[in-house]
């Protein structure tokens, strides 16, 4: 199967060109660093079978970042791919940089021009025959958003381009050395050796000798070569006249005002917010289950009471599978709608304005402007946001930003704020939810502040960010963004939430002899969650089935609902959900207080397993585990906290505060001792921490 | 020659030298376009002056004031 892989600068267009051949929706976005691993995806074209892979922006070969490393390994792999190199129209000299390196290496590619339009609605032009001959390689106007699979994209012309200027350089000579020592990709590899003057490489010393020989600043030399022939390529082939550049926009007066920023950007949160949680996501959800009830759930279930009498099978598809799992997919639409507004945000190029603006107060935790990205994306889905730690740089930044990010409470908790604040706190509830986005991203900093100061102390953070121009989002991409996120939701409904709640279902309604008992004292869950249920007792959730609750909310947290539901035997109509858990007689039933500490917890501890597994392969298994074990701490205490504040009793609290003092001073001392013990650094000097070496 | 990070906003300048002790970070930025003789100019400060935007190459980049206080520039 012949591959074709879709390379070129960050934020150039090469998902939306990806999305476009492949007819995808992969997950597009006007900011540097949406994609942070390679997407795959196999077409069949004129009976031939293409496998299609958009790899992460990358600015030039010699990799700076986790992502640039990804795309740099994909390219060195697969030399005989058809290679599809995307520039902007609008960054045209920039671009061309990488174009030179894979030039060099002698890399077939066409170049897709990409935002012409724009660029020549400015007054610019590129004579693109020109632009073809002096490059050597085939170069296609396309708009990524509409371009078809075709045979002229297909084909590349294989020609054989001699670059004079790397004629001097030793790069047969170390590419021999490394073959000799069965090194595969020698020519990216030589060429990375000789400009930046290390090598990577597991060497004999000789050669290690032999190969530091031909060390001679060749960094300097390529690049003023490289750059000098850009320059001459643009001059015989650009036509500049636009006098703003690619990126500013008249609105950046008002969104980078120090003032007028955190006015805006709170209006749109909160304006955001109140639409999901309040106005408009209510009354749709509503909307949605009820026609999903008629639609579905009455005829089917009026067909299974026909067919049997059993009141084992009717509890089971009427509770089991159509309650538990039709009460989570009423909150589509309010799904849809958070989503919705990220991709405002995203789209319209407002998140790089609110890199640049949040880098100063971010700056003291250690973290930078880039970390914003990553944890406005948490409030979608918090797995997904981990990944685009991967785009920054500075190791230290990246690994607590990936620890940070879960704290930012993602889309599938929404149900759960929705229901349980909803029914304790009525009106008020949409403070509630507030308050706990808030809490969230409080805690964030906390601990943020705790890490810096501890095991994660930061380098000199080093920012830098392309500003993409601002553009209102399309309808089409609101469609597009709403039918992906109802997708995924759909098939999450359908596979895991209904799989799990199945086995919940049987797990709470048999006994350990798997004798139906119904929802009772001698269900397998009651006998396992009971001996679990009195550590709790702090949090004000003694209660057998709010832990199981609690415990399969680690595999999604929609599950917590669905589960809740299953236990108290309601209808999948909410207002039965909201009222069951204020019931006496109620399998599961809160309090004020108790509802409070159970969305704290929710809040805090993992927002599911893939989430853990994410943290365990982007930062490694120490800081993964303490990430894990600080996350149920923190939602142990910080729950006990707040049932201690709401039950109102003062000597409660004063024991809570007592004990929470201490476990976070144990914790501190703890990081600290882990610290000094275990992460390389010693106690003589602080700049061991990356290789073990003492400075002293 | 001033470093970057003094020039005054909206005022045009002339890269002379870079000169950071951390060369992965010189090289990146070098790839970027940000090499000797290259115009630039800086756009604005962040709210605490943590941050510049400078304009280069026809492009908008955010870097650290302590990157630009490496970027040596003669002003236009």
């Amino acid at each position: 199967m012949k591959k074709v892989i879709i390379i070129g600068n960050p934020n150039t267009g090469k998902t939306t060109l990806f999305n476009s051949l492949t007819r995808s929706n992969a997950h597009t976005g006007n900011w540097h660093g949406v994609t942070v691993d390679a997407l795959q995806k196999v077409v069949k074209y004129k009976s031939q079978e293409y496998m299609f892979i958009d790899i992460p922006g990358l600015y030039s070969l010699n990799y700076f970042s986790m992502e640039e490393k990804v795309s740099a390994d994909v390219i060195a792999q697969n030399r005989d791919a058809i290679f599809l190199y995307i520039v902007d129209a609008n960054c045209l000299e920039r671009n061309l940089y990488l174009a030179m390196q894979l030039i060099e290496q002698g890399v077939q590619f066409n170049i897709i021009i990409n935002n012409y339009k724009y660029f020549k609605k400015q007054g610019n032009s590129i004579d693109v025959q020109k632009l073809s001959n002096l490059l050597q390689r085939k170069c296609i106007v396309a708009d990524a958003r509409k371009v078809k699979l075709n045979d002229d994209i297909l084909s590349v012309p294989v020609i054989n381009t001699h670059t004079d200027y790397v004629d001097n350089l030793p790069i047969e000579k170390i590419e021999t050395i490394l073959q000799k020592n069965n090194i595969n990709n020698t020519k990216q590899k030589a060429f990375n050796i000789l400009e930046n003057e290390i090598i990577d490489e597991k060497l004999p010393e000789n050669d290690i000798n032999l190969i530091k020989k031909y060390f001679n600043n060749y960094f300097d030399y390529l690049l003023k070569c490289r750059y000098e022939k850009i320059n001459n390529i643009c001059q015989k082939c650009l036509n500049y006249r636009q006098k703003r550049a690619y990126g500013e926009s008249k609105l950046d007066k008002y969104l980078l005002n120090k003032i007028l920023f955190f006015i805006i950007f709170g209006a749109i949160i909160f304006s955001g917010m109140f639409l999901i949680f309040f106005l408009v996501g209510p009354i749709l959800t509503d909307l949605f289950l009820n026609v999903i009830n008629f639609a579905v759930k009455m005829p089917i279930m009026a067909i299974i009471e026909k067919v049997t009498s059993s009141e084992f099978l009717i509890n089971f598809f009427d509770q089991g599978v159509f309650s538990a799992g039709l009460a989570v997919l009423g909150f589509l639409p309010q799904v849809c709608l958070l989503f919705m507004m990220l991709a405002v945000l995203e789209e319209s190029g407002l998140l790089s304005r609110m890199a640049f603006m949040l880098d100063d107060l971010f700056y003291p935790l250690g973290l930078n402007g880039k970390s914003a990205y990553s944890m406005l994306m948490g409030f979608g889905c918090s797995t997904t946001a981990t990944l685009t730690a991967k785009n920054m740089t500075e190791k230290n930044a990246r690994v607590k930003t990936a620890i940070l990010t879960p704290y930012m409470s993602c889309s599938a908790k929404l149900p759960v704020y929705s229901v349980i604040a909803g029914s304790i706190f009525g009106a008020k509830s949409f403070w509630v939810i507030l308050g706990l986005y808030l809490l969230g991203i409080v805690v964030a900093i906390l601990l943020a502040f705790v890490l810096e100061k501890t095991i994660l102390p930061s380098k000199n953070s080093d920012f830098l960010l392309e500003f993409p121009p601002m553009r209102a989002p399309s309808i089409g991409q609101f469609v597009k963004v709403a039918y992906t996120n109802a997708k995924h939701f759909f098939v999450k409904v359908f596979t895991i939430i209904f799989g799990v709640n199945i086995i919940v279902w049987l797990l709470s309604n048999i006994n350990f002899s798997l004798t139906y008992v119904g929802e009772s004292g001698d269900s397998i869950t009651y006998g396992i969650c009971r001996f679990i249920s009195p550590v709790f007792a702090p949090l004000g959730l003694n209660n057998a089935y709010i832990v199981s609750a609690l415990i399969i909310g680690l595999i999604a947290k929609e599950l917590i609902l669905s589960n809740i539901s299953i236990h108290n035997k309601v209808d999948m109509d909410f207002d039965q959900i909201k009222s069951s858990i204020v019931a006496v007689g109620s399998a599961v039933v809160f309090t004020k207080a108790s509802a409070v500490s159970f969305l704290v917890f929710c809040l805090l501890y993992s927002p599911c397993i893939s989430n853990i597994a994410v943290l365990y392969s982007e930062i490694g298994k120490k800081y993964a585990t303490i990430a894990v074990v600080i996350q149920f701490v923190l939602a142990y205490v910080l729950g006990a906290l707040a049932y201690a504040l709401f039950r109102h009793s003062v000597g409660y609290l004063f024991i809570v505060i007592v004990c929470v003092s201490m476990i976070l001073v144990s914790l501190i001392m703890l990081i600290k001792r882990a610290k000094n013990r275990n992460f390389g650094a010693c106690n003589n000097c602080n700049k061991c921490k990356n290789n073990n070496i003492c400075h002293k | 020659m001033i470093s970057l990070d003094k020039v005054e906003l909206n005022k045009m300048c002339i890269i002379k030298r870079l000169d950071f002790s951390d060369k992965a970070l010189a090289h990146r930025l070098m790839e970027l376009g940000l090499y000797q003789g290259v115009e630039i100019k800086t756009i604005k400060r962040s709210t605490f002056k943590k941050t510049l935007l400078v304009e280069f190459m026809h492009s908008i980049f955010a870097l650290k004031t302590q990157t630009a206080e490496h970027i040596w520039v003669e002003c236009l």
